[in-house]
């Protein structure tokens, strides 16, 4: 761990400032300059007096701090603002019908003309449109000639289908074992436990997110459900929680909102669930880029994507061993198509 | 106006600042002089402890409540808000009023305040609440020349424990609390009174 000496400036990246307290006493501030990831402003910090005593270091020659504070502080600062940006310029607040039983208070997106890209290392791997554009319609057709109408696709205006990019190098995410995998997400509901019951999936108390996804293999002819889980105290507290917790690998640093972190299970529906877990978090580009460099993993975006707004990045790992197998990126585009549902 | 940061003071100026009349009779020891340097009666002072002094900032804001939703991806919650938000970066809806919005000895003189307010962070078990001033100007001192402390109700937000941030026009600062939030739009939420009574906020530069 190394040290960066402090000096009294406003200017500088990371310094102090003195202050005195509401009892007069002196103590020295903590003081960052921050850049926005989006409108790259400039932002001014300076940190109270308990924060700067825990962080600061006095010394004989100086007040110090150790770099990795200051990184964290940094990083945590533009991965939250980055996440406030997302939302401001994309979710408007829910109307009658947008929401299914049982959900409140949620906002929804500005329109449904949006479809999203998902990439991996590099490469567009699959592709999700609303359910309300022309796009989604042969996906249905597909799955409806070998499942029969096995969901009310339309449900909800807001619902997304989506199926593999078929090239060559355009990497599978595990464990399905072909393209023809197509995902049917069911959202702003809750799982039902008739779905649950369906797929067999053990109640152990997870608190599930408002959207779950069905996977049909069309080859196979078999289904899989994929489940949004929380983290929370169940999930992350291993001594407290040995049942429920979550094994988790490595992550970067992400937004500090809440419920910007959270994690998948895909479930069989003999009720096995898949080796592979997801994790997903809200971070920046320069955030993602640098961990993926440190951990010798493929950064997900193409360089002539690099510059779009990536909604969120997902994690596929093995469950078992934490090993990293894919990393993801979503974006989200609009398009210029009409709606038909 | 403040009295002066430094050279001469003189008894008539600090009366002034404490709202007496100019040229008027009075001591040291009046209660009103003693309470722009935080004195309390018969204390020893020195003429230093009435540099830079100033009345205090009080406001009478008829408290107002909204909430946001927000999401990350598909993930979304709820954001609460109680007190007074006028154009607020937050881009929640503007709510309640102020019956002053500027005091030229304080916050450096900035034309009125886009958050005075207070907002949840998280649901649930780890609810808390956070406390906002966002003044609209840039690059306000964060020193004793802005406030000391603000009285809030009958809470006393100390300006040194606050994380402060200044840019795109707006100086503010923060206060963390463990206040759970009370997850409606009406209900009073510690220290700000509920939607549609008043709260009193009372910015200090001596205490």
């Amino acid at each position: 761990m190394s040290e960066i000496k402090l000096e009294k400036s406003i200017l500088a990246s990371v310094g102090i400032s003195r202050d005195i307290d509401h009892e007069d006493v002196p103590f020295n501030k903590l003081t960052l300059n921050v850049i926005h990831p989006v409108s790259k402003e400039e932002s001014y910090m300076e940190y109270n007096k308990s924060d700067s005593k825990d962080m600061l270091i006095e010394k004989e020659d100086g007040t110090y701090v150790e770099e990795d504070d200051v990184k964290y502080l940094k990083q945590s600062w533009e991965a939250t603002e980055y996440s406030f940006f997302l939302e401001n310029s994309t979710l408007r607040h829910a109307e009658e019908g947008d929401l299914g039983d049982g959900v409140k208070n949620f906002a929804v997106p500005k329109s449904t003309n949006t479809y999203d890209e998902v990439y991996v290392n590099k490469k567009l791997v699959r592709t999700d449109y609303n359910i309300g554009l022309h796009q989604a319609k042969p996906l249905i057709e597909e799955i409806e000639k070998v499942f029969g109408k096995d969901q009310e696709w339309k449900g909800n205006r807001f619902n997304i289908i989506g199926t593999y990019t078929a090239h060559d190098d355009a990497p599978l995410r595990p464990p399905y074992t072909h393209e023809k995998t197509y995902s049917w997400y069911n959202v702003y509901n809750y799982p039902s436990q008739e779905l649950l019951d369906e797929f067999k999936v053990p109640d152990v108390g997870y608190e599930y997110h408002v959207w779950h996804s069905i996977k049909y293999n069309t080859v196979t002819g078999k289904k899989q459900l994929k489940l949004v889980i929380a983290d929370n105290e169940y999930t992350s507290n291993y001594q407290k929680h040995p049942d429920t917790f979550i094994p988790r690998p490595e992550v970067p640093l992400y937004s500090a909102k809440y419920r910007s972190f959270f994690f998948a299970k895909i479930f069989n529906e003999d009720g096995t669930e898949a080796d592979q877990y997801d994790v997903f978090f809200v971070t920046t580009k320069d955030i993602m880029k640098e961990f993926c460099k440190e951990k010798g993993l493929d950064f997900p975006m193409p360089e002539t994507r690099e510059d779009d707004f990536v909604w969120i990045y997902g994690l596929v790992y093995d469950k078992n061993t934490l090993e990293i197998k894919q990393v993801k990126g979503y974006v989200r585009y609009p398009t210029e198509e009409g709606e038909w549902l | 106006m403040a009295t002066p940061s430094s050279g001469t003071i003189s008894l008539n100026e600090m009366h002034v600042e404490a709202g007496g009349s100019s040229g008027t009779t009075c001591s040291i020891n009046d209660a009103d002089i003693r309470l722009i340097a935080d004195k309390s009666s018969g204390a020893t002072a020195s003429w230093n402890d009435y540099y830079a002094r100033a009345a205090d900032y009080a406001i009478s804001m008829t408290t107002g409540g909204t909430s946001t939703s927000s999401s990350d991806g598909y993930v979304t919650t709820t954001i609460y808000y109680r007190g007074y938000l006028n154009s607020s970066p937050s881009g929640a809806g503007d709510i309640g009023s102020l019956n002053v919005s500027n005091d030229p000895d304080y916050l450096d003189n900035a034309s009125g305040f886009s958050d005075l307010s207070i907002t949840s962070i998280n649901q649930g078990a780890t609810a808390t609440s956070v406390v906002r001033v966002r003044a609209s100007k840039q690059n306000i001192p964060n020193n004793d020349t802005s406030f000391k402390s603000v009285l809030i109700s009958s809470t006393t937000f100390n300006r040194s424990d606050a994380t402060y941030e200044t840019s795109n026009g707006r100086s503010q600062w923060y206060w963390s609390t463990t206040t759970t939030p009370p997850f409606d739009n009406t209900s009073t939420w510690t220290p700000f009174s509920a939607s549609g009574s008043t709260t009193s906020v009372t910015f200090r530069r001596s205490r």
